[in-house]
């Protein structure tokens, strides 16, 4: 994707303007590795990723006349694909200002594989709660600030740093686990 | 935990979730091309719609064609049909001979500037047959025409102005090579076939 030239791109999206099934399909080839794996570290399955990232791509072909062709696409394309990613949550009822720590409890319980691949990383992501992983993801991934999660979440400031404290404390205990039982696999 | 043990632990994630790299499916892209096929259906643009109008040209090309052709094969099926039934000079006497089979014929009147018919006014012209009702429209039978050009002929007799002659059957007007009817004072009558004139009816004929 970052190899693809500007006018490539242009000419692509220029036919996704057209409804251009080839140019979307293309369009839709060179992002999908990018907006996957955001939408994975959002989603609880890889069908809800994919579903997610559908679901903006659809916002992107629908709105791309909106699009100002001056600008870069991929700073656009990553807005939307958060906010499909925050529209996914809030579909599902999530409540951002739980206060419920579950994800560190059902993170003991669970092995977890040595090596830490980009897969482990999601896994370790995808075990904190789904108002951690949102502000975690914002703030740390994504690099919003808290008046700006605040706002896209809809919750208060307070909430949203509270919410990311409580995700690296989490965080840090399944790294913790992680590391626990990779020592005591290599002692043995 | 410390401001630096967050550091450390934001910068761990984010470095590895730059180096994510998922391999492209194609059936996720199935999925969202079924929903754009849904929500976003292909419409042809520019000049390609024409694909679906590709006998459009055909039928404009038609148009024209029909419109000049059709009048004209009208006109030439006209003709031919009433070349079959249009009797000529000699044949409109054949068919005029007693006791032969009579035919259905149909005779089409073309007025001329010389044509004492045309200059007649239908109150000077008495009709001695009712021949609408022994026909259609312009159709007469041969028998329809006998009875027609011998009452015209004792009309005229009676009137004393063209033909003096007691011989109904000599009165049996000639008819030229161009098809018509030639009177006794040299003139050309009318013509006894033309389909230029189709409205030119039965009752006409019967005044000649």
């Amino acid at each position: 994707m970052e190899n693809q030239s500007p006018d490539v791109l242009q000419s692509l999206l220029r036919g996704c303007l057209k409804n251009d099934r080839k140019s979307q399909r293309e369009l839709y080839r060179l992002f999908y590795s990018y907006g996957m794996s955001m939408c994975l570290r959002y989603a609880d399955h890889r069908d809800e990723a994919a579903e997610t990232l559908n679901e903006a791509f659809m916002n992107v072909f629908k709105n791309l006349g909106k699009f100002d062709f001056a600008r870069p696409f991929k700073p656009w394309f990553r807005k939307i694909l958060i906010n499909s990613c925050i529209n996914n949550f809030k579909k599902k009822n999530i409540r951002f200002t739980e206060d419920v720590d579950a994800a560190a409890n059902s993170a003991e319980a669970e092995k977890i594989l040595s090596g830490i691949a980009y897969d482990e990383i999601l896994e370790m992501i995808r075990k904190l709660s789904p108002a951690y992983r949102a502000v975690f993801n914002l703030y740390v991934i994504e690099g919003y600030k808290h008046e700006e999660i605040a706002d896209i979440l809809e919750i208060s400031v307070g909430t949203s740093k509270s919410n990311l404290a409580k995700a690296r404390k989490n965080l840090q205990e399944i790294l913790k686990l992680y590391f626990k039982e990779d020592y005591e696999r290599v002692r043995q | 935990m410390s401001e630096s043990d967050n550091n450390n632990l934001d910068s761990f994630f984010k470095r590895r979730a730059q180096q994510a790299n998922v391999e492209f499916n194609e059936d996720d892209w199935l999925h969202l091309e079924a929903r754009l096929n849904k929500e976003l259906p292909i419409k042809p643009d520019g000049w390609l719609w024409l694909r679906n109008y590709w006998y459009a040209p055909i039928i404009l090309a038609l148009i024209p064609t029909i419109w000049f052709v059709l009048p004209e094969s009208k006109s030439n099926t006209n003709e031919v049909k009433n070349n079959s039934i249009e009797m000529s000079a000699g044949q409109l006497a054949e068919a005029n001979v007693p006791g032969e089979t009579k035919t259905e014929n149909t005779i089409l009147f073309e007025p001329q500037s010389n044509d004492i018919i045309g200059k007649k006014t239908q109150s000077e012209t008495k009709e001695p047959f009712n021949l609408n009702s022994a026909s259609t429209e312009n159709s007469l039978n041969s028998e329809t025409i006998k009875r027609t050009i011998q009452g015209n002929a004792q009309e005229k007799k009676s009137q004393s102005s063209i033909n003096t002659s007691g011989d109904l059957e000599k009165r049996i007007p000639d008819i030229n090579d161009k098809g018509y009817v030639v009177l006794e004072n040299g003139n050309e009558a009318l013509r006894l076939s033309n389909a230029s004139y189709p409205h030119f009816s039965s009752a006409h004929c019967a005044r000649f």
